[in-house]
C-alpha cells in the first residue's frame, strides 16, 4: 500500500496524489488534520507495528504501508476552536512527535525520513557537507564580530551577500557599505556572510536517480522573491547532475531540491539542499514531471518486498 | 599548536560538565575551558570560515583560542541550547535561539573533522520522542519495554490488560523522562486520548544498574551480574549509530532477561561522580586530536 500523509491542501501532496491516480494507483490519503482524532492511530513496541483506525472502514496496518511520500513538517493536526495556543502547539508537537518516530524507523521507503532534514538545520553546515561530497560552494563565514565581518567583506572585494544561518527562512541580501555601519548588532546573533557569486540560478529536483534541473532567470538576489522570474527547464552535464545524485543520497534524501548557481565560466555552486522541495511551484512553471517521478518511485516500492533505508 | 586544549561546552546546571572540568584540571594534562552556553552569543565571539579545514577562532574577553588548539571536546550535544535572552521579545528569542544553535552545529561539526567532540548534536533527531529512542535500541537488538503510542481509547484499554495494570505513561515528545503510574481511574478518562496522543510503556521490573559507555570502555554501576554479550554489541551499535563517545543506558535484569529501559546521551553526574568513570572520561578527552 502507498501512504500519502499531510494536509490535503499541500500542492505537493494534491500532486503526487494526482500523478497516482494517472497511474490507476490505489494509495491511501491520509489528512494529517484528521488526527488524532477523527483518524486515530496506535503505534506499537517491540513490534513496531501499528494501524490508522478511520471513522469508517477497516484499520490500515502500518505493516502494509510499503512506501510513505508525507508532509508531517508541514501539517497542522486536529485541534479545536476552545484551545489556547500552547494547547494547540502542544497537540501539533506530540503529533508531529509521534509520526517523525515512526517514519524514521517505518521498513517501507519514506520520502523523506524526516532525520534527513537534519543537516538543513544548519546551512553552513549543511554546505561544509556538500563540499566533502564534491560541489563547490560559496566562501563562507559564520560570525558574531563586527571586524570579522568587515574583513570578510574586504576579502572578497566587497561582493558579498548575508543570510540567516539556520532552516529559517530569510531573504538574501547583497551586503552594502551602508550594513557596514550596523555590524555593532551581530554581537546579539551570528550571521552568515558569503561571497556574492554571479551567474544563474538552477533549482535540481533529484529524485532518486532522475534528476530534474529548472534554470530560473531573476533580477533579484533570492529568486524566491521575484515575481517576475522566468523558469525553464535545462541540462546539466554528467559529472553535475552525478554530483547531485551523490548529494541527496549523502544526505539519505530521496527527493531533494538542490539550489546551484553557475557561472559564465561553467563552474557550479550549492547555496542549499532542501529536503522537503515544494516542487509543485517549479512543476506547474515548466511541466518538468516530478511529482510523476515520485508516485512512479512510490509504486516501484510498493511492489518490493525489501526493505530501504 | 598551541595549548591543546580541551572545550567544554554547555550549562552552568550542568553538573557532568563541572565534574569533568574539575577532574581535567585536577589531573592538569591538558587545559581545560568551561564556556558556558548562557554566554552565547553575547560574551563570547566566534567566526568561522566554513568548509574543507579549519579556520575559526572562539573570544573570551581578550583571549582568542584558535579552533585548531582543541584536542577534544565535551558538550552533552542533544540538549545544548543557547540561552540568556530574557530581553528579547519572545519571537526575537526564539531567532536568536535558533540562529545561535545553527551557528554551534556547524562549528561542532567542523571541530569534529579535527578532533573528538564527544558527543556532536548532529544525530539528536533520531530521537526526538520516547518512542523514536526505543524503536532505535530495539532496532540495535536490544531488547526494551513493550511500549505503545495511540489516540485510540480502545488500544491503550487492551495494553493496560495485557500488562495486569502494571503500565506507566508519559507525553510522546516530553524530552524529561516523566512518567507516572497509570491507574485504574485513568480508565475512565480514556476518552481524552482522542485529543492528543498518549505514550503508555511497561513498568519496569527486575534489579536495576546502568552502563556507562567511554569511548568502547563499559562500566557498570553498581556492579553485579555483567550484561551478556549481545546487550554490549546492541549498546555499541547504538553508540556507533548516534556518534555517542560519551553515554549511559539504563539496564533491568529480570532473570536470564536483560531489558534496555534507557539512553542518556551524556555520562551522567552520578556516573562521572566513580572516579574510574572520571578518569576514563578525562583520557578520553585528553587524546592527541586524529592527524
Amino acid at each position: 500500500m502507498i501512504l500519502l500523509l499531510g494536509p490535503l491542501s499541500d500542492p505537493m501532496m494534491r500532486s503526487v496524489g494526482a500523478a497516482l491516480q494517472a497511474r490507476s494507483q490505489t494509495f491511501v490519503r491520509l489528512n494529517s488534520e484528521e488526527v488524532p482524532n477523527t483518524v486515530r492511530f496506535e503505534l506499537k513496541l517491540p513490534e513496531r507495528e501499528g494501524a490508522f483506525f478511520f471513522p469508517e472502514g477497516a484499520p490500515l496496518e502500518l505493516a502494509e504501508v510499503r512506501a510513505v511520500y508525507h508532509r508531517v513538517g508541514f501539517s497542522n493536526f486536529e485541534v479545536y476552536q476552545e484551545y489556547s495556543p500552547d494547547e494547540v502547539a502542544f497537540v501539533n508537537h506530540e503529533c508531529q512527535s509521534a509520526f517523525h518516530g515512526w517514519l524514521n524507523c517505518h521498513p517501507g521507503l519514506v520520502i523523506n525520513r524526516p532525520v534527513a532534514s537534519g543537516s538543513n538545520a544548519s546551512k553552513p553546515h549543511q554546505i561544509a557537507l556538500v563540499e566533502e561530497l564534491g560541489l563547490a560552494i560559496p566562501k563562507t563565514m559564520v560570525t558574531n564580530l563586527p571586524e570579522t565581518a568587515r574583513d570578510f567583506y574586504d576579502f572578497v572585494g566587497g561582493q558579498a551577500i548575508y543570510k540567516s544561518i539556520s532552516y529559517v527562512r530569510s531573504i538574501v541580501q547583497v551586503m552594502k557599505e551602508d550594513d557596514l555601519d550596523r555590524l555593532d548588532t551581530l554581537k546579539n546573533c551570528p550571521i552568515q556572510i558569503q561571497e556574492r557569486i554571479e551567474g544563474v540560478d538552477v533549482r535540481v529536483h533529484v529524485v532518486d536517480e532522475h534528476v530534474f534541473p529548472t534554470r530560473i532567470l531573476a533580477s533579484e538576489s533570492d529568486y524566491r522573491y521575484d515575481k517576475a522570474a522566468e523558469l525553464e527547464p535545462c541540462e546539466l552535464s554528467d559529472e553535475l547532475a552525478q554530483a547531485c545524485r551523490k548529494v541527496a543520497l549523502a544526505l539519505g534524501l530521496v527527493l531533494a531540491g538542490i539550489d546551484l548557481r553557475l557561472t559564465p565560466e561553467g563552474k557550479a555552486y550549492c547555496f542549499e539542499v532542501n529536503p522537503s522541495p515544494a516542487f509543485a511551484w517549479y512543476e506547474d512553471r515548466t511541466g518538468q514531471p516530478i511529482a510523476a517521478a515520485v508516485a512512479d518511485l512510490l509504486i516501484q516500492a510498493s511492489l518490493s518486498q525489501h526493505r530501504r533505508s | 599548536m598551541a595549548d591543546p586544549t580541551v572545550l567544554l561546552y554547555g550549562s552552568a546546571d550542568n553538573p557532568s560538565l563541572g565534574l569533568l572540568h574539575q577532574g581535567l584540571t585536577q589531573r592538569g594534562r591538558r587545559r581545560s575551558l568551561f564556556i558556558l552556553q548562557e554566554n552565547f552569543p553575547f560574551s563570547v565571539g566566534i567566526y568561522l570560515k566554513v568548509g574543507r579545514g579549519l579556520h575559526g577562532a572562539l573570544l573570551l574577553g581578550q583571549e582568542e583560542i584558535a579552533l585548531s588548539d582543541l584536542c577534544s571536546v565535551a558538550l552533552d550535544g542533544f540538549v545544548i541550547s543557547p540561552a540568556g535572552l530574557t530581553e528579547f521579545s519572545a519571537q526575537d528569542a526564539q531567532y536568536l535561539q535558533t540562529e545561535s544553535w545553527a551557528c554551534l552545529i556547524s562549528m561542532f561539526h567542523q571541530i569534529s573533522r579535527h578532533c573528538l567532540v564527544a558527543n556532536h548534536v548532529v544525530r539528536r533527531d533520531y530521537l526526538t520522542s520516547r518512542w523514536a529512542e526505543l524503536s532505535l535500541l530495539c532496532e540495535c537488538g536490544l531488547a526494551v519495554p513493550r511500549a505503545l503510542v495511540t489516540s485510540r481509547p480502545e488500544s491503550a484499554r487492551e495494553f493496560y490488560e495485557s500488562l495486569a495494570g502494571r503500565v506507566i505513561c508519559k507525553s510522546v515528545a516530553g524530552s524529561a523522562p516523566v512518567f507516572r503510574e497509570v491507574s485504574p481511574d485513568d480508565l475512565e478518562n480514556l476518552h481524552r486520548l482522542t485529543l492528543c496522543p498518549v505514550h503508555y510503556e511497561e513498568m519496569p521490573e527486575g534489579w536495576a544498574c546502568r552502563l556507562a559507555v567511554v569511548g568502547g570502555v563499559f562500566f557498570q554501576l553498581p556492579e553485579g551480574t555483567p550484561p551478556p554479550p549481545e546487550v554490549l554489541e546492541g549498546v555499541t551499535l547504538v553508540c556507533r549509530f548516534l556518534s555517542l563517545h560519551l553515554a549511559e543506558f539504563s539496564l533491568r535484569q529480570l532473570g536470564p532477561r536483560w531489558i534496555v529501559t534507557g539512553l542518556r546521551t551524556f555520562l551522567s553526574p552520578e556516573a562521572l561522580g566513580q572516579l574510574h568513570v572520571l578518569e576514563a572520561a578525562c583520557a578520553l578527552l585528553e587524546q592527541e586530536p586524529a592527524s
